[in-house]
Order: C-alpha cells, then structure tokens, then sequence
C-alpha cells in the first residue's frame, strides 16, 4: 500500500546543510501498523509530509497505492488521511460543518458527505456536539472531531504525526483504540512516535530511526533478535550510543540495564 | 462499532476531487460562515459605518459653521506707543474707508470699521477695542517684543519731532509679522486704506492743480463668489472613500483566511488534502471579495442615510445631492477595487505565519495603497497610457472620470483588462505561497526555491509563472504600442524598426528571462522541437488561406457596430501604406510581418500555451490562448481595436491548433508570418491588389467570391496537411525529458 524508497531530504540553508532523512526504504502493507520510531529530530515527520507531498525529496520516492507522490500529489493526497496533534478545529465553525468542509475538500459528494458523517458521529460518539462550535468544545471532544476528520474520505492510508503527544490517559486510550480499528479495516497506518511504550502496544512492524537513517526495522521479536535487547527502550538507547560522533564531541554514553 | 468500510485497496471515494462550481461554492460558503460569525468581522461590517459617518458628518459640521464663522470674528490687536496716537489714526482710517467704499463699496464691506467703544486700563497698557481693532497701547516702547510675542498684530510708531508732535504730514512706520496670517491681513487693512487716502489726495491735488490727473492704467478689482454655495468636488475624494471602505472590509478576512490557518492548526489539513491549492484561494478569494462588497455597501448605505438626514448632501455632491446613479457606479467601482484589493492582500497574508506577521506586512501595504487616492485631485493626470496600466492608480483615476464627466471607454477598458490580470496574478501568486513549507514549517530553503533559479530543469511554466509574465508584458505592451507613434523625432524606417526591437523585448526577452529564472527547458516550453516537414507545407497554405477570412471578419465587426472608428483607422492605415511604400520592402516585411510572427508565435503558441497545457484540455488551451492573442490586438496603446477582434481570435485558435498538432512552434512562425506578410506584399505584386492600400473610407470593399473559394480550398488542404502529418506524433505522449 505504501512505498518508501531511497527517500532522502536535504535542507540547504546557506552555510548549513541538513541531511534530515538518509535512503529510508520501507513498506506498510493494508492492515499493517507501522511504527517510525525516534528521537526528537530523527526525521520522522520529514518522512512523513514526504509521504504525504507536501516536501518534496531531494531524491528517492513514496508511493501510495502505486501512485508516486512527485507526479500524481492529488492522488496520493486522497488516498490518505492525516492525524496530528498539533492540528485545530476552525473555531466558529460546529463540528458537522468542519466534517462536511473537508468532506467537500476531498471530493464527496454531499449525500455520502452526510452518511459518512452518521458513521462517523456513531463511531467517535460525536453525536451530543456534532452541532456545537468548535471553541466550545473540550479537548477531548476536538480531538475526536479531528480524528473523525482524517476518516470521512475513507482512506485506504493513514499517517498519524505524534498523535499522543501532550495527550493524557484517556485521549492516549482513544488514539490506541483509533489505531487497532483502522488495522481493523485494513487501512495501512504509519505512526510516527517516540513514546516506545505505546510503539510495542500497537505497531506490528517497526522501524527505528536516527539521524534520518533506519538503523533497525521489523516486529518486535525479530528486532529483539536482531539488536540483542529485550525492550524497544533498550534498542532505542542502544541505537542512541552508536550514532557517531561529531568533531571535537564526546559520543553520548549510555548505560543499558540487563 | 467499525470503521468506514475499506477492506478494497482503492475505495470509490479515492482520487482527487471533480471540480464543479457547486462544490467551489460549498468551499467559499464555509468561509464565509466563518468569516460572517467573527465578530471582529460583525464589528467592522456593521458597527464601524452605523458609527463613523455620523460622528464624521459632525465633525464636518463643526468644520463648516467654524470655517463659516471665522472671517466675521476677525479682530487685530494694534499697537501703539502713545495714547493720543490711535485717535491721530483713527480719522485716517476712517476717511480710507469711505474713499475705498465710494470706488468700490464691496473692498470695504468686511470688516467695516466703527468708532470706539471702550478703553481699557491695565497695569502698563491701556487697551481700547474698536469694533474689529484693539488698540494696544505699549508704554515701554518695544512693540516689536509685542509683536514677536503674538500680544498685537501690528505695531505703529508714529514718528515725532523734537517738540515731541507728530511730524506733518504725519509719517508711520508699520511693524508686522510676516509669518502670522492675521498680521499680513491686519497690514493689508491699514495699506488699502493709507493708500487710498494718499490716492485720493494726490489726484484731487492734481485736478486743483488743472494737471492731468488720469492715472495711466486705472484697474478695479472684481471678486468672483459663484450663485451656489461652494461643493466639494466628490469625484476627487470618493476614490480615497473607496480605498478606506474596501481596506476595512477585507483586510481582517484576509488575514484570517490566510495567516489564520496556521495560527489555529488548520493549515496542514488543508494542504494535506487533494483540493488544488488555487482553488481553495479561490473559494477564499470570493469569501473576502464578498464581506468587502458587503462592507462597502454597508458603508455607502450609512453614508448615504448620514447625508440625507444631516442635509449635508447639498454642500458635499452639488445641488442634486448624491444621486442614484452616481450611487450604482460608485459601488460597481467597488466591486472592481474589492476584486483587485482582495486578491493583492490575500498575496500578501499568505506570507504570514501569524496575524501579528500579516498586520505588519499589511501596514506599508495600506500606506502605499492609500497614494493613489490622492491621485484624483491631481487634474494633470488622466487616465490614459501608462496610467492606465497603473495598479490602483487606474481604477483611482477611472473612478473621478466616471463621476466627473465619463471616462474615455478605450483606457477605461485597459484599464478594467489590467487590473483583471493583476488581480489574477495576485491570485496565483498567493495559491503559489499559500501553505508552502516554508510558511507551514518554516523551512528556510523552500523561499530560496522560490525566489532564486531551481537547480533542475522544469519542462514547462507553471500557470503561475505564465501568468506574471503575462502581468508584465501587457502594461509595457500597452504602454509602448502608444509611445511609438509619439516618437515624432523618429523617421519611418527608425519606427518600424523601433517597433521591431520592442516586439522582440516583450514577446521573446521578458519570457525567455523569466523562462531561464525558473530554469524552464526552452526546447519544451517554448516548443522549439523539430517539425515535419508537411506540417511546415500545411502551415504556410494556412498561412496564405486566412487573410480573406480575417478581411471579411474585420468587416463583420463593423457590421455589428463593433467598429464605429473602422473608416479613420483606415485611413490611418491607408496613409502609412503610402508611407511605407518608398520604403525598402524587405525591412517592411521583416518588422511587420516577420518579426511579429516569429515572436508573438514564441509567446502565445510557447511559453504561454505550454503552461496552459499544463492546466488545460487542448480545446480549452486553444480558446483561452486565442482569446488572449485577440485582446493584445485589441487593447493597443493607441486607442482600441475593436474591429481586429474577430479576425485575430480566430487567426491566434487557428495558430494553437498547428501548435497542438505539431508541438512544434516553428509551422506556426511560418503561417503568422505569412498571414502578416500577405496585405504587404500582395499589392506589389499585382495591380489588382492595390485597393488593400487605398483610401476606403467608411465603405466596406468584400473580396471576390473567387478569393474566398480559393482560400477556403487552401485552408482545407493546409489543416489537411497538418492533420495528416501529425496523426501519429500527437498520440504520443509529450517527453518528459530535458
């Protein structure tokens, strides 16, 4: 379903030069949950909005059922829906109106429109303030609303950009859930996080990134084999200690418990 | 519960959205929801013109019955030295007074002068009021301490002699303040009335004397007060009006339509989604188009109540007050001003990564904008040539002539064509910035991208590119297609070949720049590709075959009333055959036909053309491009064509349809060439082609039958011949290579 390959951003700026994603290749298959996991700068969500077209790759490609992000962006883009935390609700608009926005955005028409809305509404239980402004509603409730968005052009794809960050308990529980029912309907999903706990909870397959290059990749089991360490906490600081170092710098030291 | 049902790879729903006109409404119904229920945008719709006119209708009350009333009140503070001084003056005055109203009773209508009415003791001035003169009586002498302190506005020494009496005849020395307006009039009092005395006296000393006392130029002053009481000319302040109102509207939409989304994390959703990004600026673009019309016309229903009711109708448009009329076309030059306005601040918020950021760039946006309202009180400058062509200066100016005494429907078109273009380069300018990444995530190399040349070659322009281009080219075109024919210093053959240099500036140089800035493959989108040879064959029998269609559609313009200046054209035309003639044929060919064939082909069947193709259907691209070829024929600095826009629409679709065959630009080249060299050449070669260059006049000459029949049969064999050499090449699809 989704094809990532030789992907590679370079960000030239001047005298600086970032090489934020290094030739990552990878696939995530329908139904699949695909875990990109890193530190806070690995490159991440770069891959991500990669995928999705809106940065464009100094080389290397993404593919989104078989549609090539650099020559067909209209057709990877409705392919794909997007979740992000840091994504708001326009204020003065009810939730139904927002839903029915980007229904028209992504081409339904307005009877399926209100149908997928009922689905969703049910499904999200959004019922109670589907016609509520958005500026009154709790974060919770935004929250919903943003990931009912993501689905109304029920995508085969998803890519969800740090969906649990700054979340509590409960809003975290409600994007596991989102997560396990989308797999559910075999909707390939790519979950960009740095919080491990939650990547072993819900990811069948995962890739560890780091400097924008994927150091590790594959399910849990066969990560454990491949890095010698029990927890993706470990393979995580493990990967940390052998990042090189740069001039003149100490590489960072890290003890890993057994 | 389930998710919506997606176990098929490719769901129904995928795919990028069809575009319908009802799905662009429910885009820009959104937006204006959202727009219409900020109550920021409630306060500036309804509050700020229910508040403003009325309180500025007061002020401008208050202005009228102050202004009004200050030269009644006028009152000078005159300063002497002594108190027996002013009753020396005083009679002088008053015999000045009476002289000057004797010769001319309306010089001494204002202020008039009267006795005294009381005197005034101070500490160490005695102050004594006349009707409109206070004496000051200054006991230490310096009045010019008085005057430069503002105490008085004239100082008078009267100069004694030893015996301290007033010298006979009395002799004064007046101090004043040339820098104070009411000591210059206060002066001016005294002089009129001192030198009509002196006057007076000289020639009734002349006349005892039984000299000539005839002055040798005896002149009267006249003032000149019209019937009606002074009218501000509305046509001069309504443009400023017009800016203000439109500003206010839609400024703060803008803003939120643009930089909001970001602010409020909207943005990337919305670029996340498959909505092209021009046509979500245009859903926006309509949104605050509609809340400034809504604005404007709320602010000219609150301005035309405020003047009916307060009465200041009458003072500010004249004695028939603000009528309907002027009403209905000051509101059409406001959706015109909304329409430009609208789309250059969208360009600008796009920019914006907050409000705070947009506010700033709109600042020195506003100030600039608020210039060439200012323009209109200007009577020097009038709505022709290059400020026509002038961005907002030309509505500005189009405004004062519609509301003063019409404008000229030629530069009122250019101008109207003009600002539609840049409203619409505006437009793809902002869809081209709205929700990069630069503005999304900051990154800093994207605006280098952007403004500095691409490292990799792109095959074709973007419509955006194409459509600064376009932005560029049709003011200078505008502007120097006028300014040749100025040239009178110029002799024929330096004209023809001055407009063959700028033929080349506009239609090669300035897309071929543009074309290397955005590193665009000249071979691609320019067409310069190989051609086959019968393309070639087809394209010049074409070439030769639409001559007698364009005659006869020149005459059908006519016809329809089209084309009122068709004879004086002619005649112009017919004189500068004549002119050309003693000219070497060859330079003639070359700067009128060749030249504009060669070059025009490179624009509107090149760069122009393949951008539209990236957008386009070849039957759109075909009509858009020879409509566009047909306004440039039309819309000349020298006046308007009218009467060209059939022949050449239908000559430039012809010319795209050998473009889109061949994908080559070079056949085309060949049939302009020759469609243009034809009327040159056609009455050297044969006497009975000789009326092409005669005076016609007003009466319309049709071409034989014969003619007719031939051209047709050419033109069938030339689309023949393209048709049939490009029916294998055209089904392939264009390289992609550089």
């Amino acid at each position: 379903m989704i094809d990532v390959v030789d992907l590679t951003k370079r960000f030239e700026s001047g005298r600086q030069d970032v090489l934020a994603v290094d030739r990552l290749s990878f696939r995530v298959t329908a139904g699949e949950v695909y875990g990109l996991l890193g530190a806070n700068g690995a490159g991440k969500t770069t891959t991500l909005r990669m995928i999705l077209g809106l940065l464009v790759p100094t080389s290397g490609y993404a593919s989104v059922a078989g549609f090539r992000t650099s020559d067909s962006p209209q057709e990877v883009k409705s392919r794909l829906g997007l979740v992000s935390t840091s994504a708001g609700l326009y204020q003065w608009l009810s939730a139904r109106e927002s839903l029915s926005y980007f229904a028209d955005l992504y081409g339904l028409e307005p009877e399926q429109t209100a149908k997928n809305i009922e689905k969703l509404a049910d499904m999200f239980d959004l019922r109670s303030y589907l016609d509520r402004r958005a500026a009154t509603l709790s974060t919770g409730q935004k929250q919903r609303v943003n990931l009912a968005r993501s689905l109304i052009h029920d995508p085969p794809a998803l890519l969800l950009d740090e969906p649990t960050r700054g979340l509590d308990v409960m809003g975290s529980k409600v994007i596991s859930d989102f997560i396990h029912l989308a797999s559910a309907a075999n909707k390939a999903v790519i979950v960009s996080t740095h919080r491990l706990d939650e990547a072993e909870l819900f990811c069948h397959r995962i890739g560890l990134l780091n400097d924008g290059r994927l150091m590790h990749e594959g399910t849990l089991p066969q990560l454990q084999q491949e890095t010698g360490c029990r927890t993706l906490t470990e393979m995580f600081l493990k990967s940390l200690s052998q990042l090189r170092p740069a001039d003149g710098e100490e590489p960072l030291r890290t003890e890993v418990a057994p | 519960m389930s998710v919506l049902s997606s176990s098929e790879p490719k769901p129904p729903s995928a795919g990028p959205p069809k575009l319908s006109l009802a799905r662009i409404w429910r885009i820009t119904r959104k937006e204006l929801r959202e727009t219409l229920r900020d109550r920021r945008t409630i306060v500036t719709l309804l509050l700020m013109p229910l508040l403003v006119y009325p309180l500025l209708s007061l002020a401008f009350r208050q202005f009228l019955l102050t202004s009004h009333a200050q030269p009644t009140e006028t009152t000078w503070s005159i300063g002497v030295l002594r108190d027996d001084d002013y009753p020396l003056l005083n009679p002088l005055l008053k015999r000045g007074d009476a002289v000057i109203k004797d010769v001319d009773p309306q010089a001494a209508a204002r202020p008039k002068l009267s006795d005294f009415i009381e005197i005034v003791d101070s500490q160490d001035a005695r102050r004594i009021t006349l009707s409109r003169l206070n004496w000051f009586v200054a006991r230490d002498g310096d009045l010019e301490q008085l005057l430069i302190n503002r105490e008085i506005d004239l100082g008078i020494r009267i100069l004694r002699d030893q015996n301290d009496l007033p010298l006979r005849p009395l002799k004064c020395e007046v101090m004043c303040l040339p820098d104070a307006a009411p000591s210059m009039e206060a002066l001016q009092f005294f002089e009129q009335r001192f030198r009509a005395i002196n006057e007076y006296t000289l020639i009734t000393r002349l006349k005892e004397a039984g000299a000539d006392s005839e002055p040798p130029i005896d002149f009267k002053l006249r003032e000149t007060k019209p019937e009606s009481p002074y009218v501000f000319p509305m046509a001069t302040f309504i443009p400023l009006i017009l800016i203000l109102m439109t500003i206010t509207g839609a400024v703060y939409p803008a803003i939120d339509l643009t930089a909001g989304e970001r602010e409020r994390g909207t943005l990337e959703s919305l670029v996340a989604s498959p909505m092209p990004r021009f046509t979500l600026l245009v859903g926006k673009y309509i949104a605050v188009v509609t809340v400034a019309v809504l604005t404007a016309l709320m602010n000219i229903t609150a301005m035309t109540i405020t003047v009916q009711c307060t009465g200041l109708a009458g003072t500010l448009f004249g004695a028939d007050g603000l009528s309907p009329l002027a009403i209905v076309a000051v509101f059409g030059l406001m959706v015109l001003f909304a329409a430009f306005f609208s789309a250059v601040l969208l360009a600008v918020t796009s920019f914006a990564r907050s409000f705070k950021e947009a506010q700033a760039y709109l600042i020195p946006l506003m100030l600039i904008s608020m210039t060439p309202g200012f323009l209109a009180a200007v009577p020097s400058v009038t709505l022709e040539r290059w400020w026509a062509v002038t961005p907002l200066a030309n509505i500005v100016l189009l405004a004062r002539d519609l509301l003063e005494n019409g404008a000229d429907p030629a530069w009122a078109i250019i101008a109207l064509a003009s600002t539609l273009i840049y409203a619409l380069t505006a437009l793809v300018v902002a869809a081209q910035i709205f929700g990069n990444d630069a503005i999304l995530y900051g990154s800093q190399d994207t605006w280098e991208d952007w403004m500095l040349r691409p490292k990799h070659v792109v095959p074709t322009p973007t419509m955006e590119l194409a459509t600064l281009t376009l932005a560029i080219i049709f003011p200078l075109f505008v502007w120097l297609s006028g300014q040749v024919g100025l040239w009178d210093q110029l002799s024929l053959p330096n004209k023809l070949i001055a407009n063959g240099i700028i033929t080349v500036g506009l239609f090669v140089v300035i897309p071929f720049a543009m074309a290397f800035w955005r590193h665009v493959s000249f071979v691609q989108g320019f067409q310069l590709r190989p051609f086959a040879p019968l393309a070639l064959v087809g394209a010049l029998l074409i070439g030769c075959s639409m001559f007698p269609i364009a005659w006869e559609l020149v005459h059908l313009s006519e016809l329809l009333g089209l084309a009122d200046q068709l004879a004086e054209r002619k005649l112009l035309t017919a004189d500068l055959a004549k002119q050309l003639k003693d000219l070497p044929i060859g330079l003639v060919i070359v700067c009128l036909a060749i030249a504009p064939g060669i070059c025009e082909e490179l624009f509107f069947r090149g760069f122009f053309f393949t951008a539209l193709q990236r957008r386009a259907a070849g039957i759109t691209v075909i009509l858009l491009s020879g409509t566009i070829f047909g306004l440039f024929h039309v819309l000349m600095g020298s006046g308007l064509e009218v009467h060209r826009l059939f022949s050449t629409t239908a000559i430039g679709m012809v010319l795209a349809w050998i473009a889109l065959r061949t994908r080559s630009i070079f056949p085309g080249m060949a049939a302009h060439a020759m469609h243009n060299s034809l009327p040159l050449m056609l009455p050297l070669l044969s006497t009975q082609f000789k009326f092409l260059n005669e005076e016609v006049g007003a009466q319309s000459r049709h071409l034989p039958l014969t003619w007719h029949a031939v051209a047709a049969v050419g033109l069938v064999a030339g689309c023949t011949l393209v048709w049939w050499s490009t029916r294998e090449s055209v089904r392939e699809p264009i390289d992609q290579a550089t």
